[in-house]
């Protein structure tokens, strides 16, 4: 296998066929005309409706649970409660139940779950359930939740089991703590010259996917598990339900539908598949299907962790930082989910991608009795970036430097040693910055009223974590991709089709990709940290060179060529560089299908790290994402109101396999960034969800987002699938910060506490003009008012 | 989240139509764009038995533009009719641009002229489905005691955030109210009873049938200016229109201000007649934006901004509004002949 490797991830000198370039998507032509398959449009025979009833306050006991009602009503064929299905779920600390327990953690926790003949009869069935609750205090505050005395949210904390690398502290609320030291930073802050330290915080960002999670599932009485899910990882919800069940690997069958409208994040863990199987556990034989309303989605499912962070930098007078110390919070509601590992993830790169020499980075995930958090496109970066790129404007602009240079001069460079320990390697961070600054004319003055602003950002990619492909070549030459990655809009469809063409020298055209079905598709980790083109690259890249060989082996005798000396071309193979006449794939198999058997060729991806690392995680990344963003605003003085003018976008990629996705990924992550930025916050009042909708919930809509950039660098990565790396999280995370560095820029306003509102803006300006500092007061980490509601 | 059950009735007239809502035992509504009322059945926030459906009910879909009688706009014309229709445009600026600042083009397909007029007062701890508001009590809009947004409150002070109205009653417009035996010329400032439980002055078996505005004087001007958090969907946090004539010496001789998104209900303000008699002056401009300042009434009921800032936003939002009406009266020469 390490042979294989090497020899499919040399780098090519030859100009690529279609790696580069920018095919058309075959799922764009499908979600055009209608056609596209999602899981809503996945009907099995049989097929009946579940519906969640769903717990009404925030943290209570369960006294009592009354189905009979509902249970009562025609057309309703079962209804299951918590009681029944005794079995846990997480992602890499084990704490969810599938349905509620004994308590609910959060309003909206699901408590029941109703099957019946028509999705009105459900609803109807589970509004008609009785719960007795015996009412809890709560907590809705991490910092407050993370203190001494708070109510727990577990009493069990201590007994759950939980993956290597997740220290949850027993008998608290912190689900995770994570730590990174290097250096001395107490002796750095006693002799630098200066030390900035700030507040900043973010509210709960949504996914707002534009399709809610689904499932289906079909339970036979003999416990065969089929599933078809809108998961983003497969493989992994097999293992989760494989461990929750007891239930052997080889009876659970998870299949994806063909398109996923959307994920982001979203669609990990299990959400609708939790309920879905939980009603098909009790009501055997019967496929059953649960929906999520767009209100359950805000509501019940997950959102971006809310986190405040203080940090802590100490300078030299000439702008050369010796210390760095960030302690953040995350709120992760009700259930761990992802928070553990978004809580590492923010944490490795909590300081920024700078070369600082002491560091002491402590991030906490905190149990509150809100909506989950969990994982969401930056994974813990958008919060940490908003705080290290903030700061560093304030630490700019108070030492009179350049915003640009003072980035420069600490940015990480081919070779330098990450704060979490690792030699880089494939850094393109100063031609992000250096090429969003010559594009925005960093230099040109704005007029009055505009603003620039720029930030960066690094985020780790979840290592090390396995891919697996098969490519299968069909007896009339046109081939199909076996790989469980999902396409859920971010194009990996196509993408991984042009790998497979370019290295089997087959064109596009020919080559389509099979959806997600555990039974046939390999082994995947999951499509999640931006790791699919990397990771499921190189497999495919892997299972093509060996398909590819044993073409060659089949068409060495027959064209009479030593196999060394023959390639495959636009789907023909000839001997290489010789006019000797070729014969295309179709005809080779016409003749040699039978006698020679079906040509499979298997692909295998782990990254290997530098140095062993003993942990689940490494703190070794296959690569790290990275990338600059860059705004330019305009404020309104009198109103405050924010308008973008532009939005400019460097990323570093590595290999640019579809340039129009790559763009489209900039573009989307550029909304995404924009919309944290300027409005998106899921508001809560005592656990309520107070805006579980798109009315109420400011997701930007096109008349919001301005002209766009988008500039891809390209700083090939030896183990990447021609060079390639991931980039789908680095292009929201520093979006928010070059805003708000914008219109601090713009009018001497510095907003520490997101979304950048004009009534926040107002406010400060109303200081400044009684010569106060204009900025938002400091704050200091301390727990706020139980009631979290915000700017209602 | 299940949509309730409820009867459908088709009439073809009027009387008919108001006939069927004055007898049904369960109440009944009438159903025009039904972009709010089958949201809000679905919320349950009101519970109709029927639907009385105006979409074949004779004499509901006319628009014309006249220069003597001005503009006649039937009930049941969609905003997306008001947009494209070049005499609006012309004659009524802020008619149409208070239209395109509305919801979405889906919505504005939809939507209609009076059902907009009659659109219900909002408040974010109900407008939600049933299955969202548990947590939360009871409030007065949907039968309960007490008021989520303005704790002591014995009153509901749910928001009204329509966007035609205030542009409609700066423009000095009219309503036909009908029941099922006569016909009603009613000012539209009649139509709203500043009750954030129930807004509407109609009794249930009324419905309006058609709007009138009278025709724009010769050097007129008006404006509509809607804060919002983002450029489309959103309902206003606020939202000023203004009317104003000038005479040929550049005096106003009719100037009208009103305010949707901070009351329960669309409110004219009254300090703006000051301006008559005289040329409009920023010091002049500026007591009437104080003026609708003093008289709003913003609550923390609405998604977006601090209900300060709402506030604070009445003095450059009337102040430009003002502004930008009277520039165009200023230019105005001859368009509405």
């Amino acid at each position: 296998m390490a042979d294989e490797r090497a020899t499919a991830t040399t780098p090519s000198s030859r100009t690529y066929s279609t790696i580069g370039h920018s095919p058309p998507r075959l799922d764009a032509i499908d979600k055009v005309r209608g056609t596209a398959v999602y899981i809503e449009d996945i009907k099995p025979a049989g097929m009946l409706y579940g519906k969640v009833c769903r717990g009404r306050v925030p943290h209570a006991r369960i006294v009592r649970i009354d189905t009979s009602k509902a249970e009562a009503l025609p057309g309703v064929m079962a209804v299951v409660t918590g009681a029944e299905i005794p079995f846990n779920h997480g992602e890499s600390l084990v704490d969810e139940p599938f349905l509620a327990r004994d308590k609910v953690r959060y309003l909206g926790e699901a408590v029941a779950v109703v099957a019946a003949m028509d999705e009105t009869t459900a609803g109807r069935a589970a509004a008609l359930i009785e719960v007795e609750y015996e009412t809890l205090p709560a907590t809705f505050d991490a910092v407050e939740a993370s203190q001494p005395g708070a109510p727990l949210v577990h009493e069990d904390l201590g007994t759950y089991k939980h993956a290597a690398g997740v220290t949850p502290v027993p008998a608290t609320n912190v689900c995770n703590r994570f730590e990174l030291r290097r250096g001395d930073v107490d002796a750095a802050f006693t002799t630098c010259d200066r030390v900035f330290e700030d507040v900043f915080s973010t509210p709960m960002q949504h996914h707002c996917t534009l399709e809610p999670h689904g499932a289906i599932c079909l339970m036979t009485a003999d416990g065969r598990i089929t599933l078809w899910t809108n998961n983003d990882s497969p493989y992994r919800a097999r293992r989760e339900l494989s461990e929750a069940f007891g239930v052997s690997m080889a009876d659970i069958r998870v299949i994806t539908p063909p398109n996923i409208g959307g994920n982001f994040g979203s669609k990990g863990g299990l959400k609708a598949e939790a309920a879905a199987t939980a009603i098909a556990w009790k009501l055997r034989g019967r496929p059953i299907r649960v929906l999520y309303s767009r209100e359950e989605e805000f509501a019940s499912a997950i959102g971006r962790h809310p986190s405040r962070t203080r940090i802590k930098t100490g300078v030299m007078n000439d702008g050369t930082i010796v210390a760095r110390e960030v302690e953040t919070y995350l709120d992760s509601g009700a259930y761990a989910e992802k928070g553990p590992t978004v809580a590492r993830f923010c944490g490795l790169s909590a300081i920024g991608p700078y070369n600082i020499p002491n560091v002491r980075v402590d991030v906490y995930c905190v149990y509150t009795n809100k909506t989950m958090a969990g994982a969401m496109r930056g994974y813990g970066g958008p919060q940490a970036a908003w705080a290290y790129e903030s700061q560093m404007d304030i630490i700019a602009r108070e030492l009179g430097l350049d915003p640009v240079e003072l980035r420069m001069r600490h940015l990480y460079g081919e070779g330098d040693e990450h704060a979490a320990g690792q030699r880089l390697t494939s850094v393109g961070l100063k031609d992000c910055v250096q090429k969003v600054a010559e594009s925005m004319d960093w230099g040109r003055p704005r007029p009055a009223g505009r603003g620039i602003g720029i930030a960066c950002m690094e985020r780790a990619v979840k290592t090390p974590f396995a891919s697996a492909a098969f490519i299968k070549v069909n007896e009339d030459g046109s081939v199909d991709i076996l790989s469980s990655t999902t396409e859920v809009g971010q194009g990996i469809d196509t993408a991984l089709r042009q790998v497979a063409a370019e290295e089997l020298g087959v064109s596009v055209d020919v080559v389509r990709r099979a959806a997600p079905d555990t039974s046939f598709t390999p082994f995947d980790a999951s499509t999640t940290s931006s790791r699919s083109m990397f990771h499921m690259g190189n497999a495919v890249r892997i299972a093509a060179h060996d398909a590819k060989s044993q073409l060659l082996q089949i068409a060495a005798p027959r064209l009479g060529v030593p196999v060394e000396h023959l390639d495959i071309r636009d789907g023909r193979i000839a001997p290489m560089g010789a006019s000797t006449p070729s014969l295309s794939i179709k005809d080779l198999l016409k003749q040699a299908y039978g006698p020679t058997g079906t040509v499979l060729g298997r692909g295998f991806f782990w990254p290997e790290a530098e140095e062993g690392d003993a942990e689940y995680y490494s703190r070794h990344m296959a690569f790290w994402l990275q990338g600059a963003a860059g705004a330019e605003v305009e404020v309104d003085p009198d109103t405050g109101e924010v308008r973008l003018v532009k939005l400019w976008g460097a990323y570093d990629v590595g290999k640019a396999i579809n340039r129009v996705t790559c763009e489209g990924q900039i573009h989307g992550g550029a909304s995404m960034g924009a919309g944290f930025a300027l409005g998106e916050e899921v508001t809560f009042k005592n656990g309520v969800v107070l805006n579980p909708s798109f009315l109420g919930y400011r997701v930007p809509y096109s008349l919001d987002l301005p002209e766009q950039e988008a500039i891809l660098v390209e700083s090939p990565h030896p183990h990447g699938p021609f060079g390639a790396k991931g980039m789908a999280e680095t292009t929201n995370v520093a979006v928010a910060p070059a805003i708000a560095n914008a219109v601090a820029d713009a009018i001497g306003v510095r907003v520490r506490h997101l979304p950048i509102t004009p009534d926040k803006i107002v406010e400060a300006l109303r200081r400044q003009r009684r010569g106060r500092s204009p900025d938002e007061p400091l704050g200091v980490l301390q727990p706020r008012a139980a009631d979290t509601s915000q700017g209602v | 989240m299940a949509m309730p059950l409820f009867d459908v009735a088709a009439p073809r007239t009027v009387r008919e139509a108001c006939r069927l809502l004055a007898e049904a035992p369960e109440g009944a509504e009438p159903l025009a764009g039904g972009t709010e009322l089958l949201l809000a059945i679905r919320h349950q926030t009101r519970h109709p038995g029927l639907l009385v459906d105006l979409a074949n009910v004779e004499g509901l879909e006319g628009l014309t533009y006249s220069p003597d009688r001005g503009l006649s706009i039937g009930a049941r014309v969609t905003l997306k009719r008001l947009i494209r229709e070049a005499s609006v445009g012309l004659h009524y600026p802020s008619l149409a641009e208070a239209s395109r600042a509305m919801g979405t083009p889906q919505l504005q397909m939809m939507g209609t002229v009076a059902g907009n007029l009659c659109q219900d007062t909002c408040c974010l701890y109900i407008d939600r489905s049933a299955e969202q508001r548990y947590g939360l009590e009871t409030c007065h809009k949907i039968g309960g005691h007490l008021c989520h947004a303005v704790g002591s409150s014995d009153l509901c002070w749910a928001t009204y955030n329509g966007d035609l109205a205030p542009v409609l009653l700066a423009l000095g417009a009219t309503i036909t109210v009908a029941d099922a035996d006569t016909e009603d010329v009613w000012p539209l400032e009649r139509l709203y009873t500043l009750d954030g439980k129930s807004p509407l002055a109609l009794r249930p078996d009324q419905i309006v049938t058609r709007i009138d505005v009278p025709p724009p004087a010769r050097r007129s001007g008006a404006a509509y200016l809607k804060l919002r958090q983002r450029g489309s969907l959103d309902y206003p946090l606020l939202g000023v229109a203004v009317a104003v004539d000038l005479d040929d010496d550049d005096r106003c001789v009719r100037a009208l201000v009103a305010l949707t998104g901070v009351d329960r209900g669309p409110i004219l303000i009254e300090q703006a007649s000051r301006l008559v008699g005289g040329v409009p002056t920023d010091e002049r401009i500026d007591e009437v934006a104080k003026a609708a300042y003093k008289r709003a009434r913003p609550i923390k009921n609405v998604w977006g901004y601090s209900v300060n800032y709402r506030m604070k936003m009445v003095l450059p939002y009337t102040t430009r509004a003002l502004k930008q009406a009277f520039e165009l009266a200023a230019r105005d020469e001859d368009r509405h002949a």
